[in-house]
């Protein structure tokens, strides 16, 4: 997955980025990430805004990244005995118009 | 800068006002705030209107010159729509209170409205996640108690702040609101009714989140050295103070805090020159009882992580030494968005003048907070009964 980087100190930000928050700089490059982290936090949202209702209830996932980034997410649907619980490595999946995708590693 | 005084306040019952338009609710606010300042309609020279959703939930643009034209405000008269998600009331006054401040004003009109319940929920859900980040969390689905439920599960985690510690926020403000005629929920609650509620967005229960609401509430202000013509205890506006935080969940370090509210309460506090421990009454951003106890600690009332156990020792009800949200707050007396910030104000205007239906005694000083988006905005404003 794609993550935007400052042309300057080398900073990641959620894309699009106008303005790098660590320098000010206004340049910025797409950059692949493996899409690996932890869960920082989580809900299952069950009211959902309009749009959503066909997904609902659906898990919305704050991912922090291994290189430190706060990530928004959708997750996938725990499989196995794989526990959703703060701390638990996780793993990108897939991407689409709605964002990206990740599950449980 | 010429010192602010309020001399009129003015609010509708909040609930649920399904016949009546925003403009119908605001008209209504508005004249009583005049009334109660025993000004008349040709003596406002400035009218600032907050309102978040009209244009998405009843179809209305331009609100503030729809309402200023049925008020019977004349052609001279400026009409200022502000719009700050959830902290546009608070702003609003903050405007009016700017106009005045710096001379180009004498009289001003302040008033918040929002129109929610002619909606369906969905809808509602989708109009209020208009304020999450359309292009990054909004596009993955992210609703407004669905970022609190995220901010939930880490508080939590980090802080060890429990089910029962935000249900006692629930408890406390339904109590309050129980005694507030212009409440909407004022059924008192048990922990055990705010833990076993529908479940919206884990760990937020049904009971967690402030209800879909309508309402209007209203201000007049004036140069503080005019008071005395209109009223006996004006209440001084002594600081207020609006900044900005993150937009979207990327651009937050830390999910616990808005820094927003810290630094709106930095320069308040500062120009106010009195610090947490000088506030005898508060009426903050309880949209969700998390947010009480988040915000209770970045206004600096407890440490970082200690504002659960706070809301449990009963330190923020009425007799305690912190009295939070004695008019039901948000989860009680109702969040019709745009018009809360005023509420707000209306009720720490009653609390200064010893008229509230929840008097804290002695109250000499008070603190209103209001937030927008997911910390996207704050205001903080400390009034004061004191000549």
């Amino acid at each position: 997955m794609n993550l935007d980087k400052c042309t300057e100190c080398g900073t990641l930000a959620v894309p699009l980025a106008h303005t790098c928050t660590q320098c000010g700089a206004t340049e910025f490059v797409a950059t692949a990430v493996l899409g690996r982290g932890s869960l920082y936090t989580f809900t299952t949202i069950r009211v959902p805004p309009a749009e959503f209702e066909d997904e609902a209830p659906y898990t919305f996932a704050v991912v922090e990244l291994e290189e430190g980034l706060l990530l928004p997410a959708r997750l996938e649907a725990a499989q196995d005995d794989k526990i959703l619980e703060i701390g638990a490595p996780v793993e990108f999946a897939s991407e689409d118009d709605r964002g990206a995708l990740f599950r449980l590693s | 800068m010429r010192s602010v005084s309020i001399i009129g306040i003015g609010s509708t019952v909040f609930g649920k006002h399904r016949e009546r338009s925003p403009v119908d609710l605001a008209v209504e606010a508005c004249r009583e705030a005049l009334g109660d300042a025993n000004v008349t309609l040709d003596q406002i020279d400035g009218f600032y209107l907050g309102n978040a959703l009209a244009e998405l939930l009843n179809g209305q643009g331009g609100l503030a010159g729809m309402v200023g034209h049925e008020l019977g405000l004349p052609p001279r008269v400026p009409f200022t729509r502000v719009e700050g998600a959830c902290a546009s009331a608070g702003i609003a006054l903050r405007h009016g209170y700017l106009a005045i401040a710096h001379g180009m004003s004498e009289f001003i009109l302040a008033a918040g409205v929002e129109k929610m319940s002619s909606a369906p929920t969905t809808t509602v859900t989708a109009a209020l996640g208009c304020y999450a980040d359309s292009e990054r969390d909004g596009r993955s689905g992210l609703t407004f108690p669905g970022f609190f439920g995220l901010v939930a599960r880490r508080h939590m985690y980090q802080y060890g702040t429990t089910r029962e510690q935000l249900a006692a926020v629930t408890v406390k403000n339904h109590a309050n609101g129980n005694k507030n005629p212009r409440a909407y929920l004022r059924e008192l609650v048990t922990i055990e009714d705010v833990a076993e509620s529908r479940l919206i967005c884990d760990p937020l229960r049904l009971y967690d989140c402030s209800p879909i609401s309508d309402g209007a509430a209203a201000v007049v202000l004036c140069p503080t050295e005019l008071t005395r013509e209109f009223t006996e205890l004006p209440i001084r506006i002594l600081a207020t103070a609006q900044t900005s935080g993150p937009t979207h969940v990327g651009a937050i370090s830390d999910m616990t805090a808005f820094p927003a509210t810290i630094e709106a309460a930095r320069q308040a506090y500062q120009t106010a020159g009195v610090g947490p421990d000088d506030i005898d009454v508060i009426e903050l951003h309880d949209c969700f009882t998390m947010a009480e106890i988040v915000d209770s600690e970045d206004l600096g009332f407890f440490p970082k992580g200690e504002g659960g156990p706070a809301v449990e020792s009963g330190a923020t009800s009425l007799r305690g030494q912190t009295p939070i949200n004695p008019s039901g707050g948000l989860l009680s007396r109702g969040h019709p968005v745009g018009a809360t910030g005023l509420a707000q104000i209306f009720e720490i205007t009653q609390q200064l003048r010893r008229t509230a239906a929840n008097q804290v005694e002695g109250a000499e000083v008070g603190l209103a907070h209001n937030l927008g988006g997911t910390g996207m905005v704050a205001t903080v404003t400390i009034l004061s009964n004191a000549a």
